[in-house]
């Protein structure tokens, strides 16, 4: 009894650690923040294809869409944030619309020079293609030597998607399982052979969702915060930032401008022009109306840029002590979270350990009542088991052979046993 | 002391002589774009190999320079200068498949470097990029030279003497021609394909 107390004290303590790791160990949704991708790269929209699909909204807006624009009374449902919890499935098709294609297409060729095909990176990840290819070329490669060769092009695929290059941002933010969905679509997308088997959905949340075409589609061309642009600062080329949307559009006119184009009203006689923004036709409008709740439940940041904060001082008219403390709590946390881990892996030992030793004595008891059972049973009738005897398999530590395993009557074992 | 006179005598003839170099000069025609010429090794003689690396670099998915002769023995650094990565193998040297080999897959910005001990055509491949192909050929002398695109060339500094010289063209057969260098000497060749 006091054993079984033990016992359930344990399974609830690593209970309650395996539920807090379980928590951490889910990426929550995070604010976009900082510059958007083509600022940092110091380009104009006009200089580059990146976010571009080619196709930009209506020339000039009909009267009924003027009035459409300027219309006072939003639907209830437009302007306040859904909870953004109800889970979608998606497949790596999905993740390379709402990640991948503003830049490099439908197709994923790209657009030369700046945007690179995935094709042939992608292709280079199948050992089928590359031994196809070798045997073209003439090149002889053992199995070993093509997987090698094919691991290194994994990697690399792998590195671009997690550290990005120098036209392409980082794709961190992508969880492990969204990039194994996507890296398989993308090897259908190159004609991997094969890959048709490999697609996989996985949950995603309405949220989550809005945070992938945010940050992956929309911050390629919008910085994250800024001053909403006037009329006149948007005919010279100014982009609004993503923190001004909900304060130019609702809901609904933030789903017709991203899947359908809209007009905008620019310069110095604020009228409608068509826009700059290409229209994002392949999102769905329940993902562009994702996209608004996520800027609306997530508002977006200004990063911490640590260039700037490093020539904060000097810039500085006044000089101010210097107070580093940033390594600190960040050590601190790493010390707790180190703790966590290990009181988790030893409570998980305690408790294999503790399951291993009930499970041995309940097989040991099990094994000896069917053995009285069996030996009762063959003393009291002996009729029903009169052809056949009933045997055990035991390991004897015989003088002769020693560890062999023989078949003994379990009725002559017993008695040997008890005697 | 006119045994040491005689010597010296000897000593600068000797150096006047090795010390006396030509130039082997000449037109490869047929085919397109540059070709390799290159004095074979002559009988008897060895060269030290070049302590300078050769920089070949990846940039715009293209091999840069697309043919690079090298002194056998020389070391070759790849560079890969695009933003993409790169794969670098290549198939055989001289022909020889056992001496194919897979240098392997990095970023921009990072280089590999081979030391090419034997001599031959090395073409260049990049496992990730289909269309990339370049070629290192390495020759066995100091004496080579890449031809222009209309196929002249001109090879200094070769001592006197009697030589082989061979053309290397990209998917043609090598040909070699006997020259007599006494100050200058022509070889012309004529490639088909």
């Amino acid at each position: 009894m006091k054993k079984l107390t033990v016992l359930g004290a344990l399974f609830l303590s690593a209970a309650a650690v395996f539920g807090q790791s379980a928590a951490g160990g889910h990426d929550p949704v995070t604010a976009v923040a900082g510059e958007s991708w083509l600022h940092h790269l110091h380009r104009s929209l006009d200089a580059t294809s990146m976010g571009k699909t080619w196709r930009l909204g209506p020339a000039s807006p009909a009267t009924d869409e003027r009035a459409d624009f300027f219309r006072v009374s939003a639907p209830a449902d437009s302007t306040t944030a859904r909870p953004g919890k109800q889970i979608h499935t998606l497949y790596g098709s999905d993740l390379y619309r709402l990640n991948c294609q503003g830049c490099h297409g439908e197709s994923g060729l790209g657009a030369q020079p700046e945007i690179q095909s995935l094709v042939d990176p992608v292709r280079a990840t199948s050992a089928a293609l590359v031994e196809q290819r070798m045997k073209k070329v003439g090149m002889q490669l053992s199995r070993r030597e093509t997987a090698e060769m094919v691991k290194q092009s994994s990697d690399a695929l792998l590195k671009r998607l997690q550290d990005g290059g120098q036209d392409m941002p980082s794709f961190q933010h992508l969880r492990e399982a969204e990039i194994r969905s996507l890296v398989a679509y993308l090897r259908l997308l190159a004609g991997v052979p094969g890959a048709e088997k490999e697609q996989a959905a996985i949950p995603e949340s309405d949220a989550r969702i809005g945070e992938l075409v945010v940050k992956s589609t929309c911050h390629i061309c919008h910085g994250a915060t800024g001053l909403n642009p006037t009329p006149l600062e948007l005919l010279k080329g100014a982009i609004p930032p993503l923190s001004a949307f909900p304060e130019r559009v609702d809901r609904k006119q933030l789903v017709r401008k991203v899947t359908n184009g809209a007009p905008v009203v620019m310069g110095a006689t604020s009228l409608l022009c068509r826009g700059r923004m290409p229209v994002f036709s392949y999102l769905s409008a329940d993902e562009a109306a994702d996209v608004y709740d996520y800027l609306v439940r997530y508002p977006p940041t200004e990063l911490v840029n640590t260039v700037e904060a490093a020539y904060a001082p000097q810039r500085d008219s006044t000089p101010t002590p210097h107070v580093e403390r940033a390594p600190v709590p960040i050590l601190q946390e790493l010390d707790v979270g180190a703790w966590s881990i290990a009181a988790g892996v030893f409570t998980a030992a305690l408790l294999v350990l503790g399951f291993s030793i009930t499970w041995r004595e309940v097989r040991r008891l099990s094994a000896q009542s069917r053995v009285r059972a069996t030996l009762r049973a063959s003393r009291v009738n002996t009729a029903r088991w009169s052809s056949v005897p009933p045997t055990v398999e035991v390991i004897t530590a015989s003088p002769s052979q020693p560890g062999e395993a023989v078949e003994v009557n379990a009725a002559d074992w017993m008695e040997r046993k008890i005697s | 002391m006119q045994h040491n006179f005689l010597q010296v005598i000897f000593l600068v003839a000797v150096l006047s002589l090795t010390a006396q170099a030509a130039t082997v000069s000449g037109k490869v025609t047929g085919v397109s774009g540059a070709s390799v010429v290159y004095v074979e090794v002559p009988a008897g003689k060895t060269f030290p190999a070049p302590a300078r690396p050769v920089l070949v670099v990846q940039k715009g998915l293209i091999f840069q320079p697309h043919i690079v002769p090298v002194q056998q023995g020389s070391t070759v650094e790849f560079l890969n200068s695009d933003s993409v990565a790169h794969n670098v193998f290549w198939v055989s040297v001289g022909g020889n498949k056992k001496l194919g080999h897979n240098l392997g897959t990095w970023p921009q910005g990072e280089k590999r470097t081979f030391k090419f001990d034997n001599v031959g055509a090395v073409p260049l491949l990049c496992n990730v990029h289909p269309d990339m192909s370049g070629y290192i050929v390495v020759v066995p002398t100091p004496y080579f030279v890449l031809t222009s695109e209309t196929g002249e060339y001109r090879i200094e500094g070769v001592p006197d003497g009697s030589y082989s010289v061979t053309v290397w063209h990209e998917g043609i057969k090598n040909q070699s021609k006997h020259v007599d260098v006494a100050d200058d000497a022509k070889a012309d060749f004529s490639l088909s394909r």
